[in-house]
């Protein structure tokens, strides 16, 4: 190949998607997907009664005042010293407040940086409130169980793994803090 | 440095005569090692940082979507993780990835094509970049901003040619293992891909690579 022309294509595909990072927790979602088996499939038979006695019970107690359950969201702001902002990258210094809503039961947020360095851990429905203290990739994890959830230990991806493992919902958001 | 054979020698010393498949010198040894001792969660950790990354990056580019990008990389290592037992080491384990992750790129591309003709709207179409500098060399940034917006336009299987070739550095005869196609045909796909993507971005900046 001596044509410059097609070299400096070469060498901009080399680069293409250079700045290009997989999302936060993405082992942890790998982990977990793994670790949720397929359930058995019954025989299609089984399935006409199985099915007019689902319809039955239904029919017969659906409560009138059910809500379906909301799903787990966590809402993220950035405080900057000025209006309160809505957002996924920050500055030193800010103070980041995320809240957990929806799923059921035990709620909590852990704050990372670059994955591997747990900062803060919070538990309830109360805004988990965050001082930033230096630059990085920041994940906001919100999780949510049945049953207590277990500690964690500082690695995202291990932590929500185990998490997952023990039955909670997990959902993972981004700050950038440059 | 390729490799010397002596016919003679290996004629009078059975021991030279190399075993077929011939096993693949593979820099993810320890990945393998731990497939061997029957730890498949320990070789797919190994596996996802080793190759997370670059298995993300070549599915973002090829699929030009990071949400579908992030669902098939999950793919990827789900699937491997699955068929860890049945890894033969006839290629490298990096190989083998890719050859599951294009499979899976090529998979979710017919998925969202089907479902972007059932649902197609015109008014999406970027228009053509209107910035003349007619002859002009075009800066890097220019070049990259067309290069992205020309590997949109050119077949995926093409694409994904493309970026084994030059985002991932395959040989063609990895290339081959990857796509199960022959090398020169590879070699063949890529090379008129260049002049292609060469005159999009020439039209579509104004100005000459």
């Amino acid at each position: 190949m001596s044509d410059p022309a097609l070299e400096r294509i070469e060498r901009a595909l080399a680069e293409a998607g250079a700045d290009q990072q997989p999302p936060p927790g993405w082992e942890a979602r790998v982990l977990a997907a793994i670790d949720a088996k397929p359930a058995r499939r019954a025989p299609w038979w089984l399935l006409v009664p199985a099915l007019a006695a689902a319809a039955a019970i239904v029919f017969l107690v659906w409560p009138r005042a059910a809500t379906p359950p909301q799903q787990l969201a966590v809402a993220i702001t950035i405080d900057r010293g000025g209006p309160l902002v809505r957002g996924t990258s920050a500055h030193v210094g800010d103070t980041l407040h995320a809240t957990a809503t929806g799923g059921d039961g035990h709620r909590a947020v852990w704050i990372y940086r670059d994955d591997r360095e747990l900062l803060a851990t919070c538990a309830g429905d109360d805004a988990c409130t965050f001082t930033i203290p230096s630059r990085g990739d920041y994940a906001i994890v919100a999780l949510a169980a049945a049953a207590p959830l277990p500690a964690p230990r500082g690695v995202l991806d291990d932590d929500v793994a185990a998490a997952a493992k023990a039955g909670a919902q997990f959902t993972i958001e981004a700050v950038a803090v440059r | 440095m390729d490799a010397q054979i002596n016919t003679a020698s290996v004629a009078d010393d059975p021991s030279l005569v190399v075993p077929y498949p011939k096993p693949v010198d593979d820099p993810d040894r320890e990945v393998r090692a731990r497939i061997d001792a029957g730890d498949a969660s320990g070789a797919l950790r190994l596996l996802m940082q080793r190759h997370g990354a670059a298995i993300y990056r070549f599915c973002r580019e090829a699929l030009r979507d990071d949400a579908l990008a992030a669902d098939v990389q999950q793919q990827v290592f789900v699937e491997a993780y699955r068929d860890l037992a049945r890894f033969r080491g006839q290629s490298s384990v990096r190989t083998w990835l890719f050859g599951i992750a294009r499979h899976r790129c090529l998979d979710a591309a017919k998925g969202r094509r089907r479902w972007t003709q059932r649902f197609k709207n015109d008014a999406g179409d970027e228009p053509v970049d209107p910035r003349p500098t007619a002859g002009d060399r075009i800066d890097d940034v220019r070049l990259r901003t067309a290069l992205n917006e020309c590997l949109d336009e050119i077949g995926e299987h093409i694409r994904t040619a493309v970026l084994l070739r030059y985002q991932q550095g395959f040989s063609y005869e990895d290339m081959a293992s990857v796509c199960r196609e022959k090398a020169n045909t590879l070699q063949a796909r890529v090379l008129r891909a260049l002049p292609i993507l060469r005159r999009c971005i020439e039209t579509r900046t104004g100005g000459a690579v």
